[in-house]
């Protein structure tokens, strides 16, 4: 996958302060080693309803953003999504 | 740092535009009384439709606007200094123009906008009755960045 360790740390940190204890699953373009950038498609693995994850969305965010790292993250909530992107992230990793 | 008022004066009258074109979209959307429902959706002329995506790309290009370069201008006419992008958003929460939070909730869902329409309506029609519901939120954002601007001289009027 690509990401860098310090990246890496950051999500998973970013992640406990927001949702608490939960895997996250790096999938999409980010786990394909021949390609180059693109954003970083995240899926949070955790029972929550989509208002709870909303909120914690916007403390996962907060921290980035008072680090100074405005990425682009698209995150979404696996136990909401629907079957094809389902699909996508059971290919994704472990963060 | 804001090399000419010129140049803020310009964003300002930018920002006008957009708020005034919302906030028309807003008053037509009022009138048309829709729930935000799929079966209601379906039912709706695609004028209508066409006013509700208006409405849509009208709020996200506001939001992104003053995001991306109407706050570090007024704190460039302020004289207050800044380095990074977390120092801008948190001076700007403390001069009581926006809360980081919401901003923060603002901007997800304008990302989410991004996506294109989601393929789930449901979740698409969600995203649009945030973006209308929290049209008082964004309108007093503007209006608070006209009124600081004030302080400084910039005597725009907002209708």
């Amino acid at each position: 996958m690509r990401i860098s360790n310090y990246l890496r740390n950051i999500f998973l940190e970013a992640s406990k302060n927001a949702f608490g204890e939960c895997n996250l699953i790096l999938f999409g373009s980010r786990i394909d080693d021949s390609k180059k950038g693109g954003d970083f498609d995240i899926a949070v693995k955790k029972e929550m309803s989509i208002e709870e994850f909303k909120k914690a969305k916007v403390k996962f965010f907060k921290t980035l953003i008072l680090k100074d790292l405005d990425l682009p993250i698209d995150l979404v909530l696996y136990s909401k999504a629907n079957n094809l992107l389902k699909q996508e992230i059971n290919k994704g990793e472990i963060l | 740092m804001l090399k000419n008022k010129n140049i803020f004066s310009k964003q300002l009258k930018k920002i006008k535009r957009h708020y005034e074109a919302l906030k028309e979209y807003k008053e037509f959307i009022d009138k048309m009384k829709f729930d935000f429902t799929q079966e209601k959706f379906q039912l709706l002329e695609i004028s209508q439709k066409a006013v509700l995506d208006a409405y849509l790309k009208r709020f996200a290009s506001l939001q992104d606007y003053l995001g991306a370069k109407i706050f570090r201008s007024l704190l460039d006419i302020a004289g207050i200094t800044y380095t990074k992008m977390s120092e801008v958003l948190t001076l700007i929460e403390k001069e009581e123009i926006v809360s980081l939070d919401k901003w923060i909730e603002l901007r997800n869902v304008r990302n989410e906008l991004e996506h294109d329409y989601p393929e789930d309506l449901e979740d698409a029609l969600n995203d649009l009755k945030y973006c209308i519901d929290n049209f008082d939120y964004l309108s007093n954002t503007v209006k608070k960045v006209f009124e600081f601007a004030r302080k400084y001289n910039e005597n725009i009027k907002l209708s």
